[in-house]
Formats: C-alpha cells, structure tokens, sequence
C-alpha cells in the first residue's frame, strides 16, 4: 500500500477523460431525474388542490339544494329545460345544467373545471336530483 | 500475477464501480417518482370516475321516481338502463351506465362511471350500488369493488 502511494505514477489521461464522461453522464441523468421529481412533486400539489377544491364544489351543491332552487327557482324551473348557468369564481368554473324536468323532480349536471398554472385544467362532473315538492 | 501489481485501468474500474453504485441508486429514485405519479393519477381518476358513477346513480333514481309505473306496478322498473355522458361546455368528463332491478320493494341501483381520456387523465371504471326503497328513502349507497 505505501508502494503504492510512494510512486509517481498516476492515472492516464484517456483513463481520467473516459471516467469523467462516465460521471458526468451519469451525474447529468441523475440531476434531470432530481428536477423531474422536483417538477411532478409541483404538478401533483397543484392537483390534488384543485381535486380537493372541485370536491368540495359539489359537495357543498349536493347538501345544499338551495344553491340550486335559487338559480332555477320552482316556478321556472318547467320552462327552462336545457339552461345552463355558469359562475367564475376564483380560479375555477362551476356550471349547474338543468338536464330533464318531471314534475315535480328535476336532473341537473353540475360540472366544476379548475383552472392551473402547471397543468391541464380539471374537469369532475356529477349530477343531482332536485324534488321540488320539498 | 504480474498485471495484479500494475495499476494501468485503476481509475476506470473505480469509476464503472461508482456509475454502478449511482444507477442503482437513480433507478430506484425513478420508481419512487414513476410511482408517486401513477399515484397521483389513479386518485384524480378514482374521484372523477366516483362522481360520474354517482351522476348515474342520480339519474337512475330520477328514472325510478318519474317512471309512469312508480306508483302502480313498480316490478315494470325491474331491468331498466340508462347511459349518458357529463360534460363540462364542450369538454367530454366521461360516462356512465345505470342497471335498475326491483326486488323486495326495493330498487337496486348500480352504476359504472367510465373517464374519457384527456390530457393527464387515462380511463378509469368505479362502480357505486344504491339501493331505495318504495318511499324514495335511500337504505344504501356504497362503492364496488370487482
């Protein structure tokens, strides 16, 4: 081992130049690998907010049928199949569609897209029956 | 023996060992993230395919309290389907398809929401099972799991 180290000879160039591309590459694919990650961990953030914010949307219609009898109040809702009413609020859409009307039971489509800086925007929709005798 | 005493290629052996080393280490880094994404996937998946299973569900019931023989012969109700997609404007969320039965005087109720493909988003099936009784009043509402 002192041998070793006591002589003079080091590595050759070919040897370091081929082990530093090696490296490098390697480095270079694994700082990529590290932004990614980084990037995704942002992407998917964003995105369970917003799946969180969509959720309590339509929970929040869902227990609460006066958010929709005030917008198709009972005796218009007859004369209104097909309308649709659309609410920009911060950051995202809401749009409550009345789909069919039998007296006295109404379908509506509610709908929520939330808009985001890093990726597509998020659309969840379901729908609620309204029984307007209530 | 003689080429054990040289150290001609040291560096390379020692550098292939450490490249070794930092691909097992970045390979597992990469399944860690290809996970956490196919995580983040199945969930926003799961719930806009849960919400469009209960859309059905919704549409179903509303198919079950306007039918014309709700009140006089319910049994009429048994094998009813109903199909339709939710969209949001233009944009396409996804399906669903409604199966009624009528059995014991009760509705059953199961529904199977199918996400179309988008951006960011694959197909994804939930199906969700109400059961309803004669007065309208739901007696259950659970996911189901094949």
């Amino acid at each position: 081992m002192i041998s070793c180290l006591n002589q003079d000879k080091g590595f050759s160039l070919v040897e370091v130049i081929v082990s530093m591309l090696l490296l490098v590459t390697v480095g270079g694919g694994l700082a990529g690998l590290y932004f990614t990650s980084v990037k995704a961990h942002e992407v998917h953030k964003e995105r369970q907010q917003a799946l969180l914010l969509a959720e309590n949307e339509l929970e929040q219609i869902r227990g609460n049928k006066s958010i929709i009898t005030d917008l198709f109040p009972g005796h218009t809702v007859a004369s209104r199949v097909g309308n649709s009413e659309t609410h920009t609020l911060s950051g995202y859409e809401r749009r409550i569609v009345l789909e069919f009307y039998v007296e006295p039971y109404a379908l509506f489509a509610i709908t929520v897209r939330v808009e985001m800086a890093k990726s597509h925007p998020l659309n969840v929709g379901t729908k609620m029956i309204v029984d307007y005798s209530d | 023996m003689k080429w054990v005493n040289q150290n001609n290629g040291a560096a390379l052996i020692f550098a292939i060992f450490v490249i070794l080393l930092l691909t097992i280490i970045t390979g597992i880094l990469a399944g860690a993230l290809n996970n956490e994404v196919k995580l983040r996937l199945t969930t926003e998946e799961r719930a806009v395919a849960k919400y469009l299973a209960e859309a059905g569900i919704e549409h179903g019931m509303f198919a079950i309290v306007t039918h014309p023989s709700y009140f006089t012969a319910p049994s009429a109700i048994n094998g009813l389907t109903r199909t339709s997609q939710v969209h949001h404007h233009q944009t396409a969320i996804g399906t669903y398809q409604v199966e009624i039965t009528f059995a014991n005087n009760k509705f059953s109720i199961v529904s199977t929401g199918t996400t179309i493909p988008g951006p960011g988003i694959r197909v994804k099936e939930m199906k969700v099972m109400a059961v309803m009784d004669y007065s309208g009043a739901i007696l259950e509402w659970k996911e189901i799991y094949d």
